[in-house]
């Protein structure tokens, strides 16, 4: 009887929990879309912000590109560092110390506050670099905060291969770069690929980073690493900060949160396809 | 008899635990010997030591020298080494290729050959592992959909392809019926006629009917080698004969 009492508690417990979180993430979808909605139109979507404070009229087409070049600039770089620490560790790493010495770092970075990364960022590469405020810089910055989870989730990915597999090609006295392409790459590369997209938008979603590296009130569309430019994230920050415009604030919310979804579509896809061959 | 690779005084080391302790043997040509033994006790590691995929295991410390062919090993590169000496493992582990993919995958890497060489050399490969007929009307199947006991022969063929003159197999029947077994017992002996052949394997039956000579291991030291004959009818040593009697295991 008491055993009843405690699977009910538990089945209930988690019940409610599910229901909650499912129920907080409708209620602010909904509540950004709802909010959002009003604002969004060809011209909010194509057009620079305008008017008087900037930003109360017009649109926010040069922090969409400005968001997505971002993504897509710490997206290469993270990927490039990323997968070749998971691939060093998965591979080649046959020392226990240094495995566990990496594993430690990347741990660390996967720990340092988002703010402190873009101040790091701000006087490294902004001032003593003299990068200035630019796409660059802050991509820069942007992959050092994603380079953690590129590389936790590729090194998952890699551990789910069969190691005898890769142990059957060396034992077939072939290289270790070869098997990693002929073997390795193609069997994983679907979950490498979705590893890489989760990191992607953490970074497009990120505003501490970019706030003292490369983002600004007002710019063009990026058309140089060494530009300045604008983003949706911190956009949406000095909309709702400064209160120039709730209105629009909830706009970009809700084009960010389309973008970010549509990733996360091709992040399933990614993950769904994989599924779909190994039945 | 020419001994093709020796072992001396090898010792391997995981952290602080020893694996195996100064063994001392050496491997005659064209011949079968099966390694024995208790599970723990060193065996999977001997072979893994005799083409250095050791090297690729965490923490694994050596110590002693292995001889192939009268040379260290050592001063053998890796990728050489371990084209003359193949190694199939407990888990049948075809790569999920096509068949044809997975024999051409280590000619493709070590050798420019011309299509139709490739094609022939793969076709009598599989016939030396006893495998052709089955497979040579549907070569574009992915390998993980033959069955156990057809991929573990195709994982032979594949080592085959290199020409080894040595294969190192790790309990390959273990996970195989005893009809699946008894093909790759018949492919090993035909093999034996050319290349050497080092089997762990725990059926003790298995063997006495393939093997030329058995070695005895127990907490990574080797305790007996002998002929087979010898060492099934007049085992030496105490533990040996505790161990062919269910005694100890």
């Amino acid at each position: 009887m008491r055993q009843n009492w405690k699977d009910l508690f538990i089945k209930g417990w988690l019940f409610f929990s599910i229901i909650l979180v499912i129920g907080m993430s409708i209620y602010v979808m909904g509540h950004i879309i709802v909010n959002g909605w009003r604002s969004i139109s060809l011209d909010f979507l194509i057009s620079s912000p305008r008017g008087m404070p900037l930003g109360t009229e017009g649109g926010i087409f040069p922090a969409i590109i400005g968001s997505l070049a971002l993504g897509i600039v710490s997206m290469l770089l993270a990927s490039i560092l990323g997968i070749a620490t998971a691939v060093y560790l998965y591979q080649y790493c046959t020392s226990q110390r240094i495995y566990s010495f990496i594993r430690l770092v990347v741990q660390c970075i996967a720990g340092i506050p988002s703010i402190v990364l873009g101040l790091f960022g701000y006087t490294f590469f902004v001032v003593s670099l003299g990068m200035g405020h630019s796409l660059l810089a802050g991509a820069l910055t942007l992959s050092i905060m994603i380079y953690p989870i590129v590389t936790i989730n590729t090194e998952k990915a890699l551990y789910e291969i069969q190691k005898e597999q890769v142990m059957v090609s060396y034992s077939l006295g072939v290289s270790k770069s070869y098997t990693f392409f002929h073997v390795v790459w193609p069997e994983r590369k679907n979950d490498i690929l979705s590893g890489v997209l989760l990191g992607t938008v953490y970074a497009m979603g990120a505003t501490a980073p970019i706030m003292l590296t490369a983002a600004v009130l007002s710019a063009a569309s990026p058309t140089s690493l060494f530009r300045p430019v604008m983003a949706l994230p911190y956009h949406l920050y000095i909309m709702a900060s400064e209160r120039i415009s709730i209105q629009n604030a909830y706009g970009t919310a809700m084009v960010l949160l389309m973008m970010l979804f549509t990733a996360y579509g091709f992040i399933f896809l990614l993950i769904r396809e994989r599924r779909v061959d190994k039945q | 008899m020419n001994t093709v690779m020796e072992m001396k005084d090898w010792k391997v080391n995981y952290g602080e635990v020893t694996v195996l302790n100064d063994v001392n043997i050496a491997f005659p040509e064209n011949r079968i010997t099966a390694l024995i033994g208790p599970s723990g006790c060193g065996k999977t590691t001997l072979l893994k030591s005799l083409n250095r995929l050791l090297d690729e295991e965490v923490s694994a410390q050596t110590q002693g020298e292995i001889t192939f062919k009268d040379r260290s090993i050592k001063d053998f590169h890796c990728e050489t080494l371990r084209q003359k000496i193949g190694i199939v493992f407990q888990t049948p582990t075809p790569f999920p290729f096509s068949i044809e993919k997975n024999m051409a995958y280590a000619l493709d890497y070590h050798f420019a050959m011309d299509r139709q060489n490739k094609k022939n050399l793969i076709s009598e490969k599989l016939k030396l592992a006893g495998l052709y007929d089955e497979v040579k009307d549907r070569m574009d199947l992915s390998a993980t959909n033959l069955s156990g006991g057809q991929q573990q022969r195709l994982c032979i063929a594949r080592s085959l392809t290199l020409n080894p003159d040595v294969i190192l197999l790790d309990e390959p029947c273990s996970s195989l019926d005893p009809k699946a077994t008894a093909k790759i017992e018949e492919t090993l002996l035909r093999l034996a006629q050319e290349i050497t052949i080092i089997i762990v394997t725990h059926n003790m039956a298995q063997a006495k009917r393939i093997a030329n000579h058995v070695a005895f291991f127990i907490d990574g030291e080797l305790v007996e080698y002998q002929p087979t004959n010898d060492f099934f009818n007049h085992p030496q040593k105490e533990e040996t004969r505790q161990y062919l009697e269910g005694l100890i295991g």
